[in-house]
């Protein structure tokens, strides 16, 4: 069996509901949250809105400190980490390629690494001449495959990608599909979130379901998604739902 | 090193960016220093009628640092606030946002300082040697206030009721540091409190003793500054290396 790229390991992020003077309401956003990445897999995680999938990736990025738990890094080197969301910190006035400098740079890139990476992420991007074009110019769908390709040009240990892949159009879909699929040949491990069972279907081998901030689900992605999916279809009838049982 | 070339890279993109976004564009770096000078010049020379005969270039020589100065502190105040999505990203440092907008009023101020010192040499202050001094004061002044946007970014972050103390308190600067009145006319020993407890007033006295006055600073004074905001630098870029999980939750998440 091959040593785990991360181990999670009972890990917990709560906040206080209250102002300054009273601080004793706490909110779980995670709750006990466990589970191992293994290299060279694309791992799903899948949730309702709120249910504590940003969360997860902020620590996994290494951006916020867990209440309690941890994150485990079991690779002998330390692992480059890049986080891709939905229009990440675009500075609208500047062009495609700027953007992309700055956003290699600010991933822990020297400048003339990511100098050097500008013409591999213009031909991912697909933009054409729109990569040097403001980005106030972009539709969204051209926004997203900018930050898909800078962060597939990264050639990081461990890529982290929420909900990026719901824009854009089915082509570019299936590159980016391909792409992740490329990253897990050179053992480096996707952590991929999303609300929607059928994208992590696509592309995750393991997966897990959250649901108010802890594992309802863990194991391979097809039974993670059916279980998720009966959840939803329980949840739109208005039928009780586990949880409220549990209650 | 990487760090300190991407807060140059970010801070000329910021610039750009800023600057396409209006239709007098990089002129605004000239403009803005100046409509200040315009409007403080109407005030206290036509208005309260304080005319002397060198009065203007008085007032620009420390109307330029002080601006300076109050776009820096306020400036840094919100920056880790507002590059608050990029924090998400693990690789982000928040020390990187002040020190980006500290860079940018860099940069414009180099262009109000060449300016300065145009208008300096048309009013007939002509260049002397004590002139090739002016490069250490504005060095001092540089290092002197890296500490405090430093400290007005992390308060800031935490606290973000500080932001309407810090514009207070900068705004009190602007008359306690001598801007349009020659700190030299205080009765001793007031006038040596002020200098020692105010650097911003020493160090605007300073330009103008350099560049209208020919003679150099207080060197003691100057090298103390220098030396205390240098140790200052380093005890609080620890400090943010200390404290970032704990910025980072807090400007995440409340």
């Amino acid at each position: 069996m091959t040593t785990p790229l991360l181990r999670v390991d009972e890990l917990t992020v709560s906040f206080s509901l209250g102002r300054w003077w009273r601080r004793d309401d706490s909110v779980f956003a995670l709750d006990k949250v466990s589970f191992e990445l293994q290299p060279g897999e694309i791992f799903g995680v899948m949730g309702r809105n709120g249910c504590g999938k940003t969360t997860l990736l902020r620590v996994l990025a290494g951006a916020t400190q867990a209440t309690s738990g941890r994150v485990e890094e079991l690779a002998p080197k330390p692992l480059s980490k890049a986080l891709l969301s939905i229009g990440f910190g675009f500075d609208r006035y500047l062009t495609g390629r700027e953007n992309a400098l700055l956003s290699a740079m600010l991933q822990g890139q020297s400048r003339g690494n990511a100098e050097a990476m500008l013409d591999s992420i213009k031909e991912f991007s697909e933009l054409g001449r729109f990569f040097d074009q403001p980005v106030y110019r972009y539709s969204s769908g051209m926004r997203s495959k900018l930050g898909f390709a800078t962060a597939m040009t990264l050639d990081v240990d461990l890529l982290l990608i929420d909900e990026t892949l719901s824009v854009g159009d089915v082509g570019f879909r299936d590159k980016a599909k391909r792409s992740m699929q490329e990253q897990m040949k050179k053992s480096r491990a996707v952590v991929f979130v999303s609300h929607q069972a059928s994208q992590v279907r696509q592309i995750c081998n393991q997966a897990i379901w959250l649901e108010q901030g802890t594992v309802r689900a863990a194991g391979s992605t097809g039974e993670v998604a059916e279980q998720y999916e009966a959840f939803m279809q329980d949840q739109k009838r208005g039928a009780p739902t586990a949880s409220s049982s549990q209650e | 090193m990487k760090f300190w070339i991407l807060v140059h890279t970010y801070a000329r993109l910021k610039l750009k960016s800023e600057a396409v976004k209006t239709y007098l564009s990089y002129f605004w770096w000239l403009l803005e220093p100046a409509l200040f000078v315009a409007g403080f010049y109407v005030v206290f020379a036509i208005i309260l009628d304080m005319r002397t005969t060198d009065f203007i270039v008085f007032l620009v020589c420390g109307k330029i640092p002080y601006l300076w100065f109050s776009k820096c502190i306020n400036g840094a105040a919100g920056s880790v606030f507002a590059g608050r999505e990029l924090l998400t990203n693990g690789s982000v440092r928040p020390e990187l946002f002040p020190m980006v907008d500290f860079t940018q009023n860099l940069y414009k101020q180099a262009v109000a300082l060449a300016a300065m010192l145009a208008f300096v040499i048309m009013q007939g202050h002509f260049p002397t040697t004590t002139w090739f001094l002016l490069p250490l004061v504005v060095l001092t002044q540089l290092v002197f206030m890296v500490p405090l946007a430093l400290i007005a970014a992390w308060v800031t972050a935490m606290v973000p009721d500080a932001r309407m103390l810090i514009n207070i308190l900068v705004l009190m600067l602007l008359f306690l540091s001598g801007v349009f009145w020659d700190i030299n006319e205080l009765a001793s020993p007031i006038k040596e409190y002020v200098m020692l407890y105010n650097p911003l007033a020493f160090l605007i006295d300073a330009y103008r003793q350099v560049l209208l006055h020919q003679t150099a600073p207080d060197w003691w004074h100057l090298g103390m500054i220098f030396l205390f905001s240098c140790l200052a630098c380093l005890l609080l870029f620890r400090f943010y290396a200390w404290t970032r999980s704990r910025l980072t939750n807090k400007v995440l998440y409340s």
